[in-house]
């Protein structure tokens, strides 16, 4: 019944090919005129940024290798850097960070005996969490420097808070570092 | 003149020049990949009305050539012309009327395809969540804001890098304020370290400020990734509120107020958000025993959809797909425990996911066409044995 609607004597009943030919052309001309544009779209907000979690006057800078996030903080001709990262596993234990953190402000390695004098537990970042505030001398600098690291397990992950500098600075965001290596950006 | 016109479109010379066209065009299009990659030969060659030089065994030729999209849309032309000027019903050619019908069809659902289908990645964590895909090979400079009615939505305004140039100033109903793009790097490396060649970007705001930009060649390879970086200032009225370096190579946000009302300022892959969630609960990357050869890659997910409540574990592995709400997920990568901890980062895996609402066409086209051809030519071969037996 259709076809007979369709098509006259077997040709079709309309003359339809200027008509194809100008849809198609124009459907061609639309695809390739398309443009991209500005979207607005409503997306679930995420878990708060490293920017929403630290002091302003932290300044990050770029993170190096094997490092999440580093921050700088100068104030009176003093700086201390800030940095996170996180590894997989214990990456080596306790004792094995603890004493790499040593080497860096020219303390000699510490025996396991005095590892629970070390490093405190720090339990304000979660279970297991431990905390070390050591003084010595920056390897690179040679200026008297501080270092004040927080070993925090999450999961299968070690997150490895560390302040680096000069000591008068160090005691001074102190506080604002303890309350970042309670975090997990 | 329109007689004329559609003498030309109608004719099978121009059929057989299309076909000599595509046949020409999908040798030098695969060779070139080799030189220019898959992603730049397929965009080059095939998604393009037209080819000025074209890329053989690194040698480049100045050589004109029209594209996949004006051969297709040519031939798509020339084939809905002929039926319409010289088509005359019989249930005889009924085959052959089924089988043109069949290629239309696969020529449109090509089409629907290029312009509607979606490729992008899910890369997750062990034990991350993720309800979004990336396209990492374009990028998004993203300004976003707390959503007003709803405290745990945030609003995103999405700048398609294509619209970042150099001097470029954008505007938008959504935004208070004016972005000036002071700099713009296609691909690039940032660093705090000093490297030859690199320049400052002069941000004044942001982890960015005094950080070196390397200018990098752009890449077009399938596995390589362009990292685009920018210097965004912010103007509000006459006043600028200062310039921040964003770059897909971190896609770090950063935090800026305006009005009262605080916005962050990022580049980063674009993004592509679903209605439902997947966790990435187990990765297994398993090798045949005593080899490194891989005999199979699977990631354990936990599928949530907040709007219907359903919440279940699939297992998604090599040809074994996710197919859920109109896309796919495909294994696609993977970084096992060993790879992890030598590169110190977390075991992760990585999901294609591809969303092509026109995948059914070509089914249904093939499928039309060998009924047709069963018919034309089942009828030819009825007709001869009754020939024969009578």
């Amino acid at each position: 019944m259709l076809l007979k609607h369709l098509f006259k004597n077997g040709r079709p009943a309309l003359r339809i090919a200027p008509a194809i030919i100008i849809a198609v052309i124009c459907a061609s001309a639309f695809i390739a005129c398309q443009k991209e544009e500005i979207r607005v779209y409503r997306a679930p907000r995420e878990k708060p940024s490293l920017a929403d979690l630290t002091p302003e006057h932290w300044q990050q800078l770029a993170a190096g290798q094997m490092q999440q996030a580093k921050f700088r903080v100068t104030r009176d001709n003093q700086t201390i850097e800030i940095t996170l990262s996180i590894f997989p596993g214990d990456a080596g234990g306790l004792l094995a960070n603890v004493n790499r953190w040593r080497g860096q402000i020219g303390l000699n390695e510490a025996d396991p005996a005095a590892l629970p004098k070390l490093a405190e537990a720090f339990d304000a970042a979660g279970p297991g969490a431990k905390i070390v505030d050591m003084t010595g001398t920056d390897a690179k600098t040679t200026r008297p420097a501080r270092l004040i690291g927080a070993i925090v397990t999450r999961g299968e992950r070690t997150w490895y808070y560390k302040l680096l500098g000069d000591p008068e600075l160090a005691e001074r965001e102190k506080p604002a570092f303890l309350k970042f290596a309670q975090t997990a950006p | 003149m329109m007689n004329r016109l559609i003498n030309i479109l109608t004719s099978l010379q121009l059929t057989v020049v299309c076909l000599v066209f595509s046949l020409v065009l999908v040798f030098i299009g695969t060779v070139a990949q080799v030189d220019e990659g898959l992603y730049q030969a397929q965009a080059r060659y095939f998604k393009s009305w037209y080819i000025w030089g074209i890329t053989l065994s690194n040698h480049k030729f100045p050589i004109p050539l029209p594209g996949g999209y004006l051969i297709g849309a040519v031939l798509l032309l020339n084939l809905l012309a002929a039926h319409a000027k010289r088509f005359h019903f019989s249930w005889k050619k009924a085959g052959i009327l089924m089988t043109h019908f069949g290629i239309i069809l696969l020529l449109l659902g090509q089409l629907l395809t290029d312009v509607l289908s979606q490729e992008t990645q899910m890369r997750m964590a062990k034990g991350e969540m993720k309800n979004y895909a990336e396209d990492s090979h374009t990028s998004e400079l993203v300004l976003i804001t707390a959503a007003k009615d709803n405290a745990d939505e945030d609003e995103v305004v999405s700048i398609p890098e294509s619209m970042l140039r150099k001097g470029a100033e954008i505007t938008h109903a959504n935004l208070p304020f004016t972005l000036r793009v002071n700099k713009y790097w296609r691909n690039s490396s940032i660093s705090s370290k000093p490297r030859e060649g690199a320049e400052d970007g002069g941000a004044t705001h942001g982890p960015g400020q005094g950080v070196n930009i390397l200018s990098q060649p752009p890449v077009s390879a399938m596995d390589e990734v362009n990292l685009p970086s920018a210097v965004i200032e912010v103007a509000g009225g006459k006043d600028s509120l200062g310039s921040w370096l964003v770059s897909s190579q971190s896609s770090v946000k950063q935090t800026f107020e305006h009005g009262g009302k605080k916005w962050q300022i990022a580049m980063r892959f674009s993004r592509q958000y679903l209605p439902f969630s997947l966790t990435l609960l187990e990765l297994r990357h398993d090798i045949y025993k005593g080899t490194e050869i891989p005999r199979n890659f699977s990631s354990r997910v936990q599928l949530f959809n907040p709007s219907t409540k359903e919440q279940r574990e699939t297992l998604i592995y090599m040809n074994n797909p996710l197919r859920y709400g109109g896309s796919t997920f495909y294994q696609y990568q993977m970084t096992n425990e060993e790879m992890a901890q030598q590169a110190g980062v977390s075991p992760s895996s990585t999901l294609q996911v591809v969303r092509n609402p026109g995948w059914v066409t070509p089914y249904l086209a093939c499928l039309i066409v060998g009924l047709g051809l069963l018919y034309q030519f089942g009828g030819h071969l009825i007709q001869f044995l009754r020939k024969r037996i009578s």
